[in-house]
């Protein structure tokens, strides 16, 4: 197929030297550089593309623009397929490959399309009245509607292309590079401020190169190439073409897609397909300019019916010939524009129809050898798949029908204000009675409309607001307004009024479907039957009828739908209001929004420095927030569970060493630190020697417990605090914002030291005689290092720090050296352990060895416990006037002894399982609901008892030592109940002895 | 001194990445190191500046993200009364800054090992920065002799303009490999040599 729609000659955007080839629906078609698919088509006669949502009417293009609420097409195929694309806005390039959405078998004959003639029974809301009951079966009504409905299929596939992100900041952001937003960055950008001009298209000049209009002695599109060009050498100046402004955010964050390589069929290498800017602006000028709204008649939607700016479009920007012989239909002066256009290109202009009653006051328009019919309206359509004829009648009672023969029916309902970006900042919008449209009112102050998205449609008023917005914006931020920069004068013609005509009366007997939003395939009647219903506000119309809901967002549909219920009202429009514009203006791809935030990049992972030793040497390694840590080191025929006993077990006995690194590691350093500890724990930090670690507990404000660690005197006015892993952020926050807002008057500075340390526990009755064989100058015996003991020495020549301190109940250390060495100290250690059968031991075995000794940890200090309620309610001081925590936590409830308080629970039997997350009750056969005394909290299998051990927070707490209770699973269905005998949570060694060795 | 092991040690890998044109790669970068990284913290921020200035010869900056230099040191401001000294490993720098700042006057503290650092630089180093972090990256914004501190993703970095063209960036040890990952990817439409 040729295209024999080309014209001769003409067209802002192709380049007719370069012909590309490409398929619509498997047919291969030529077009040329510069084509949009749309504009293609065109050329080629193709005018119908798509079946329409619901009734699967035969739909061809409507727009040349982002509006486009019909020409959706399946771009690319396999994973690089992309659903619902605007053909309108598709460039062509070599190879492109695009199929029409919603059809089966094939676009002409589509089986779906019985929903047209079943309409009358599928009004608005009927699937959700229908398909009511069973309410169960809606799941199963829900699989095929939507198969019968919707549009394109999304792809399953990964994506395998890149989408990027970057941030930008700049004075000035200009949305929109037509005639109001290059005068706007020019003037802008003069003044040196910094610019940033962002247009959607491939080519600056928006509407200049749509329309037919002269600047001085140039062609808009000429006008608008030589400011492009000029604006492309200026260096404070970035021009972001291809670039669609979808949203406007708080603080003046612009959010803004740029289409680095859509328009070739795969990136090159390395190179994002799209790239999303956030742009931090300090003004932003929105020259979007309007979009025409179209006529609501009977039969309004054949393809064959377009925008008449869409009309004029293909002609100037693309050379296509949008139809043979056109009828135009307005109710404003764009209907002889448009006329003029299409006869000057060779196309058979049957009639202007203006629903306008021409008279002296308005006068009226001749255009050479068209028939003008004033006060008409066409009031219905022919033609299946495609348009073959109108029928025009007059305004008004007593109508006589007249048929006129076309295959192009051109519209203008006049224009709307592209107010998108104003309205995600908040703006408000005004009724404009005279012009029939929302104009932006009162805003943000530092966002501003220019041009045509503004309410100023004529070109001298849009080259002249800009130059005037451009000025303006960069003086409110600093720079002195340019020299030299005004708008070219273009003088406006005086445009006749339009005229509010909403929805073309339905003839009597006549059924056919006047549309209000194609897109949607919502009608006059659905509006009707929404008000009957009393849906009448405009929130509740959209959503009863999906008014606006489509991918368009209602962009040619929204005023025409609110404009006829306030109709039905009886109201004025701006008393009906409009619906909220969210972002993103127009849709944006998933993987846009991701950016390389996936996979790989998703979210970082914290290595401690012995972290690839563990993976190299058998480690499972787990999450633990952001941290990786090894559960356990499995040995060949090992299960993990096995590991994680034999560990357990092998530190009771032998030596073990654990990477303790992710612990939270704060400098506590100044003049009143001793004070500043005294306050923000709830024990007593006075009287701790230099040299002595002791164990902290810290609450919050409300009395609960926040964290517990230990930390250690390293010098006269210098701590070394430990936090747990999961509460290390929150403590220095915690403390950062006690010493800046609390008591600015202590002088002390916190500091994290988590990354600055390796830190590693070498546990086990063992585990002095390993250490006493690499450490240097210091004597590890119990009389030089005992229990609690801090020092610095060097080991195995690298500098650490030794705290005696025990989470295991073993005889231990925790050895902290600068992290550079941490994995040649740990190596050290392991080495000089082998003649004692040392081994690694992961986070698991650490559990195990905690919880047989009744320590708690993140299970227990859960947010809702208090010191007494984990039993350590003696540590906290009776004497300190005063520290965080200590007078809520008198409130009696938390006195109360009935509280959940920490309890060791061992099964009755000596050999059940105890799980956590049990609940704990009185009764062997609890039934529901039953009363629960509290809740298992860990577990462990204890290897040195044998059997399975719990921590429980149990109502009552220690008073209940020795009672029989029963662990349920109310979860499981049929679940075992477990007795289970309430002991000290100290399973081994409650006196201390080993730890003390 | 015993000798220290990168966080980067197996991470930084020489050679050219990602899309490096005709006129070579855009990013040029490379892992400094060892460091000596001591943070000062005052309590009274103008005797802190002027101890620091005896220590090294240069006054700690005011200003905010301002830097200093005093031979291979650099004296980069992190906040009121607050910076972070970066030198080659070379000295007990610690020890220096600690016999200089009355105690109540400042605290001196030894982060060496709980950084590690990049140098980065080449034409494309700050579109780089634009895509890795919010800041404002701008020459007129983000001259050299400054520095700030933004996240590249979730991880908190330290940015320091040393030329027109070149940074040096300081992130979390811990963080340090997931963070060199983000760069290298980020730069490969750019072109990145790694050395």
């Amino acid at each position: 197929m040729t295209e024999r729609f080309r014209l001769a000659s003409g067209g802002t955007a192709i380049d007719r030297a370069r012909p590309l080839s490409f398929r619509f629906d498997g047919k291969r078609l030529t077009g040329v550089a510069g084509d949009t698919l749309a504009s293609a088509l065109l050329a080629n006669g193709v005018r119908l593309v798509g079946r329409s949502f619901k009734y699967h009417r035969p739909r061809g293009i409507f727009t040349a623009g982002p509006e486009e609420p019909n020409a959706l097409v399946g771009l690319r195929r396999g994973d690089r397929h992309e659903p619902n694309t605007r053909a309108t806005m598709v460039e062509l390039y070599e190879g492109l490959d695009a199929e029409s959405q919603n059809r089966w078998p094939s676009l002409r004959f589509d089986v779906m399309g019985i929903n047209d003639r079943l309409s009358p029974l599928l009004p608005a809301g009927f699937y959700y009245k229908t398909f009511m009951w069973p309410p169960k079966a809606w799941l199963t009504y829900e699989h095929y509607i939507r198969r019968a409905a919707g549009l394109g299929t999304a792809p399953t596939a990964r994506d395998p292309d890149r989408y990027d992100h970057r941030s930008a900041h700049c004075d000035v952001l200009v949305v929109g590079g037509g005639p109001a937003g290059l005068m706007a960055a020019l003037a802008a950008a003069r003044t040196g401020a910094r610019v940033i001009l962002c247009d959607e298209r491939v080519e600056l000049g928006g509407s200049l190169l749509r329309e037919n209009r002269m600047i001085g002695e140039e062609t808009g599109a000429a006008w608008a190439r030589r400011i492009g060009a000029e604006l492309g050498t200026l260096p404070n100046l970035r021009l972001l073409t291809r670039t669609t402004a979808f949203g406007l955010f708080d603080h003046n964050m612009a959010g803004l897609i740029e289409r680095v390589a859509d328009h070739v069929a795969t990136p090159p290498e390395h190179v994002p397909r799209q790239r999303r800017w956030n742009v931090r602006a300090r003004q932003i000028v929105l020259a979007t300019g309007a979009i025409e709204r179209p006529l609501i008649f009977a039969g309004n939607d054949r393809p064959g019916v377009m925008l008449a700016s869409a009309a004029r479009a293909y002609i100037h920007q693309y050379g296509v010939r949008p139809g043979s012989r056109a009828v135009v239909f307005a109710n404003n002066d764009a209907g002889y524009r448009t006329a003029a256009d299409l006869a000057a290109a060779g196309v058979t202009v049957a009639a202007v129809v203006d629903s306008r009653i021409a008279d002296a006051s308005t006068g009226t328009t001749q255009l050479a050898g068209i028939p003008v019919l004033s006060g008409h309206a066409v009031v219905s359509t022919d033609g299946r798949f495609g348009l073959t004829g109108v029928d025009v009648a007059p305004l008004g009672e007593g109508s006589a029908v007249r048929r006129i023969e076309c295959d192009l029916l051109a519209v203008s309902g006049g224009l709307t204000p592209t107010v998108h970006l104003h309205s995600h900042a908040g703006g408000k919008l005004a009724w404009d009675d005279a012009r029939l449209c929302f104009v932006p009112s009162t805003g943000r102050a530092t966002v501003r409309s220019a041009g045509a998205a503004g309410g100023a449609f004529g070109l001298g008023a849009c080259l002249a607001e800009g130059a005037r917005a451009g000025a303006e914006t960069a003086t409110a931020v600093g720079f002195s307004a340019p020299a030299g920069v005004t708008a070219p004068a273009v003088t406006d013609e005086a445009v006749r009024p339009p005229q509010a005509l909403w929805a073309v009366p339905a003839r009597a007997g006549k059924a056919s479907k006047r549309f209000v939003d194609v897109q949607d395939d919502v009608t006059v009647e659905d509006v009707g039957l929404a008000a009957r219903e009393g849906y009448v506000s405009v929130e509740h119309l959209k959503r009863y009828t999906t008014l606006g809901m489509g991918t368009d967002q209602g962009k040619t549909a929204n005023v025409n739908g609110l404009a006829l219920m306030a109709q039905l009202r009886g109201e004025a429009i701006p008393a009906v209001g409009t619906t909220t514009f969210r972002p993103p203006y127009t849709p944006v791809t998933i993987g846009a929004l991701a950016g390389r935030e996936i996979g790989l990049h998703f979210m970082p992972v914290r290595r401690t420095p012995m972290h690839d030793w563990h993976g190299a040497h058998g480690g499972h390694m787990i999450e633990t927030g952001l941290w990786m840590r090894p559960r356990c080191y499995v040995r060949v025929g090992e299960t993990p569970d096995q590991a994680v006993r034999r560990e357990a077990a092998h530190i009771r006995n032998a030596v073990g060493l654990v990477d303790v690194s992710t612990l939270g590691k704060i400098d506590v350093q100044g003049p009143d630190a001793t004070e500043f500890l005294q306050r923000a724990y709830a024990n007593g930090w006075a009287n701790l020697p230099v040299g002595k670690a002791r164990y902290g507990i810290m609450l919050r404000e409300d009395g609960m417990v926040f964290d517990d660690g230990t930390t250690s005197r390293i010098a006269d006015k210098r701590y070394f605090m430990t936090t747990t892993t999961a509460n290390a952020a929150p403590v220095l926050m915690h403390l950062e914002y006690l010493l800046q807002i609390v008591w600015p008057e202590l002088r002390v500075q916190v500091t994290s030291e988590s990354d600055q340390w390796a830190a590693m526990a070498l546990a086990g009755p063992r585990a002095r005689t390993v250490l006493a064989r690499v450490v240097e100058g210091l004597d590890v015996s119990d009389a030089s290092l005992p229990f609690m003991g801090a020092r610095e020495a060097h080991i195995a020549g690298l500098p650490a720090r030794i705290f005696r301190i025990s989470f295991s109940g073993e005889l231990a250390y925790e050895i902290n050296t600068p992290a550079d060495h941490g994995l040649a100290l740990w190596e050290a250690l392991l080495a000089a352990g082998a003649g004692e059968d040392i081994i690694p031991y992961g986070l698991e075995a650490m559990g195990v060895l905690r919880i047989e000794k009744g320590h708690v940890a993140g299970p227990e200090l859960n947010g809702r416990t208090t010191a007494e309620d984990l039993g350590l309610g003696r540590m906290v001081s009776a004497k300190k006037p005063d520290f965080i925590g200590k007078h809520l936590r008198e409130r009696p409830g938390l006195k109360d002894e009935s509280r959940l308080r920490l309890v060791g629970l061992v099964p009755v039997d000596g050999t059940s399982k105890l799980r956590p997350g049990a609940q704990i009750v009185a009764d062997a056969a609890p039934t529901l609901p039953g009363k629960s005394l509290g809740h298992i909290t860990s577990t462990a299998h204890s290897p040195t008892l044998g059997h399975s051990v719990a921590l429980a927070l149990v109502s009552g707490g220690a008073t209940r030592k020795g009672e029989t209770l029963y662990a349920a699973y109310f979860l499981e269905e049929g679940g075992a109940t477990v007795p289970v005998r309430v002991v000290d949570p100290a399973f081994v060694d409650p006196e201390g002895k080993r730890l003390h060795g | 001194m015993a000798e220290r092991r990168s966080a980067l040690a197996d991470a930084v890998k020489p050679g050219v990445y990602g899309a490096a044109g005709p006129a070579g790669p855009g990013i040029e970068i490379r892992e400094l190191g060892p460091l000596t990284v001591v943070q000062v913290a005052a309590f009274d921020a103008d005797r802190a500046a002027a101890a620091i200035g005896e220590a090294l010869g240069t006054p700690a900056p005011s200003a905010r993200n301002g830097v200093a230099t005093a031979g291979a040191a650099a004296v980069l401001w992190t906040g009121p009364g607050r910076w972070l000294v970066i030198e080659p490993e070379s000295r007990d720098l610690a020890s220096l800054l600690r016999q200089h700042c009355p105690s109540d006057a400042a605290t001196v503290t030894d982060l060496s090992h709980a950084r590690a650092a990049l140098r980065v630089e080449g034409l494309k180093v700050r579109d780089l920065l634009a895509k890795l972090s919010i800041l404002d990256v701008d020459p007129t914004v983000f001259p050299p002799a400054t520095c700030a501190q933004t996240q590249f993703g979730q991880v908190g970095v330290l940015l320091y303009c040393r030329l027109h063209d070149g940074f040096d960036v300081f992130l979390p040890r811990s963080f340090a490999v997931s963070a060199f990952e983000a760069v290298i990817d980020a730069a490969l439409e750019f072109g990145c040599r790694v050395s």
